[in-house]
């Protein structure tokens, strides 16, 4: 008798999901606003005005890359079981698109600490998910703020 | 009618494990978190549980929730479901 296969299978297109693109751009928020501040930048000068458009054009091309993946990771990799079991997740992420907005409208930090702190617990709840245990350090970088990190070893 | 069913792959575990040979029923009601054996347009026949049901769509989730499945993200037409399982040989 032959018997037909039902696919249990998963992972489709590619399972490769990480948050760590969020937060380093969440970081590299906070960092610009605080090269802006430390160049106390003339814009009466065309260069320190070319340099002031750089840096703000990046400012807000960083805020996207969190809101973009941060979506993307919503929509792709959550389902049922794991909405389930974070219920609050679409609460957090909607948060995370407001306060991403704000970092691309202004240059205040706190702003952008406020999004570097949803993002980590946006990414502490995907490592969960995944039953991996996380652990909170200082970034080996500027702006050397909290940032989550899987213990993975 | 019963039908038999050989599961492949990994996203039923650990209520079900690749190899494994289970019948299904289409001669019971399916309720929420029943086993179901469905036909999905694009993947094919497909095992996973039923994570909700409305008047004339159903969900579905795989237990593994190490997995992710584009089965899981869509509504399923009732009439898709081949059968619930009701035995795991």
């Amino acid at each position: 008798m032959k018997i037909e296969e039902a696919l249990a299978h998963c992972d489709i297109p590619c399972k490769i999901y990480d948050p760590i693109v969020i937060q380093i751009a969440a970081l590299t928020v906070v960092r610009i606003i605080d090269i802006i501040e430390e160049k106390k930048l003339d814009s009466s000068k065309s260069e320190d005005c070319a340099e002031l458009a750089r840096l703000t054009l990046e400012k807000e091309n960083q805020a996207r890359i969190v809101k973009d993946e941060t979506r993307i990771i919503w929509g792709d990799y959550f389902k049922d079981p794991q909405i389930e079991a974070f219920p609050d997740i679409h609460s957090l992420v909607h948060s995370i698109m407001l306060q991403g907005s704000k970092c691309k409208q202004s240059l205040a930090r706190e702003n952008a600490e406020k999004l570097v702190s949803l993002v980590n617990e946006f990414s502490e709840i995907f490592w969960k998910t995944k039953e991996v245990e996380t652990s909170r350090v200082t970034a080996p970088y500027p702006p050397a703020l909290e940032m989550v990190v899987p213990n993975l070893y | 009618m019963f039908q038999y069913f050989k599961i492949k792959g990994e996203s039923m575990s650990p209520s079900l494990q690749s190899g494994d040979i289970v019948i299904t029923s289409d001669l019971v009601e399916i309720n929420k978190n029943d086993i179901v054996v469905l036909k999905d347009t694009t993947y094919g026949t497909v095992v996973k549980r039923v994570s909700s049901i409305r008047k004339n769509y159903f969900k579905v989730k795989s237990d593994n929730l190490k997995t992710d499945s584009p089965v899981c993200s869509t509504l399923h037409p009732n009439g898709n479901i081949i059968g619930k399982v009701i035995s795991i040989l």
